[in-house]
């Protein structure tokens, strides 16, 4: 009677020690999880300038649509990489590359579904800076965009007036100016346009989104 | 009769104050510390710069142009800029470059460096960077698919050596400004008024 009572105790023991375990495992991962989030909230992305350029300035959309080889509505796929510009042996030059899927033609000689290389006037460099060409903002996964865009050597696709020639329609809020050169990387992934010609880029921006913002476009 | 008097009186200070303040408002640009980036090249460092020039700029012919650009910069009043060639690349503050096939959509670009060979903070909002290099290309594709005439690609010589001396872009949404440092496909054969206000403030 003894030894019952001696072993129903130790199992009780045993049980309630076992959720109290698991209770503090779930707590101690659900500590992490936040931890990490936190940290990738923290995390910040700093910008810095590729240089000043001086190229056409678009006050409207019909222009950068006639200066336009292809337009058409893309999205991101595979994985990215930079090039680099040698002259002499010395690299003046360093773009990003990257390749889209075609989801809508509105313009030019390519079909929906094929593959088109972006040289993007904007990439992350070896020591996490995002390298930008005039505000320009490289394309993310979750983007859906429309882009102006004209055939160079390489196959590789210019972007028209660098960042006036790619607009992501997931993200319909006109930009705000910027007053740092360091944010977070939540606040990076909500900006299609990193510069500072804010009114320049939300001026085609209006244009873009009142035009292109189709059942087609988001496909 | 008196109201009449008033509402007439009324009209003018208006016509007056308008025609006295709206070219102001409409030709609002960026001078004197406004004109320059947070980072730019120190007084010292301006007043001699060397530079080099690859041999691309007289392969693409851009070698009179650049010439041109760094003589009326150096010719602007009261301000102390000036120029030597060096054939070496090393000691150059500034290096001069052309192109062809750059597969990006610019006419011209000024890129500063540090003392690492890395690229600066956004100039436009950084403080505190020093310029320790500055290179200076011209994308001769993009000039020839956009049918730049020569004083067009002028423009753009003397836009970019105006990046050198530490100018940043005007604004663009203010209508035509007598500044080469407004951003386009513009004509210029020399730097504007607003311009050497700016680096006589400044040097």
């Amino acid at each position: 009677m003894n030894s019952s009572r001696t072993l129903s105790i130790i199992g009780a023991a045993a049980v309630i020690g076992a959720l109290i375990f698991t209770q503090l495992d779930v707590t101690d991962r659900n500590k992490t999880i936040a931890q990490q989030i936190s940290t990738e909230a923290e995390k910040t992305i700093e910008i810095v300038s590729a240089g000043d350029a001086d190229m056409m300035i678009y006050s409207t959309l019909e222009q950068v649509e006639q200066d336009a080889d292809l337009i058409v509505a893309a999205e991101l796929v595979g994985e990215r990489a930079t090039k680099n510009m040698v002259l002499n042996s010395m690299v003046i030059e360093t773009y990003g590359l990257a390749k889209v899927k075609v989801n809508h033609v509105y313009k030019g000689e390519v079909q929906e579904g094929d593959e088109l290389t972006i040289a993007e006037p904007g990439y992350f460099d070896g020591s996490g800076k995002y390298v930008s060409f005039e505000g320009y903002k490289l394309m993310e996964k979750d983007g859906r965009y429309i882009l102006f865009l004209r055939t160079g050597t390489n196959n590789e696709q210019i972007v028209i007036g660098l960042y006036q020639g790619k607009f992501d329609l997931t993200l319909p809020k006109l930009e705000q100016e910027m007053t740092n050169a360091r944010m977070s990387v939540a606040e990076f992934d909500q900006k299609d346009y990193v510069g500072d010609s804010v009114w320049q880029f939300n001026r085609l921006k209006k244009q873009v989104l009142e035009k292109y913002s189709t059942v087609e476009s988001y496909r | 009769m008196k109201k009449v008097k008033d509402r007439a009186l009324l009209s003018m200070a208006i016509i007056v104050i308008g025609v006295i303040a709206l070219p102001q408002l409409v030709m609002a640009y960026y001078s004197n510390a406004a004109a320059f980036f947070k980072s730019y090249p120190s007084t010292t460092t301006v007043s001699s710069m060397k530079y080099w020039t690859d041999s691309s700029v007289a392969t693409y012919g851009f070698t009179t142009y650049y010439s041109n650009a760094r003589s009326k910069w150096d010719a602007a009043p009261n301000a102390q800029i000036g120029w030597s060639s060096t054939s070496s690349y090393d000691d150059a503050f500034v290096r001069f470059y052309a192109i062809d096939d750059m597969p990006l959509d610019y006419a011209g670009i000024a890129k500063p460096y540090n003392s690492n060979g890395s690229f600066l903070s956004d100039p436009d909002l950084a403080t505190g960077a020093v310029w320790h290099k500055v290179h200076v290309i011209l994308n001769k594709g993009y000039m020839d698919d956009k049918g730049y005439s020569s004083n067009m690609i002028q423009k753009t010589a003397l836009h970019e050596v105006g990046h050198v001396l530490g100018l940043r872009h005007q604004p663009d949404n203010e209508g035509p400004l007598d500044t080469v440092m407004i951003q386009g496909k513009q004509t210029f054969t020399d730097i504007g008024s607003i311009d050497k206000t700016n680096v006589a403030w400044k040097y």
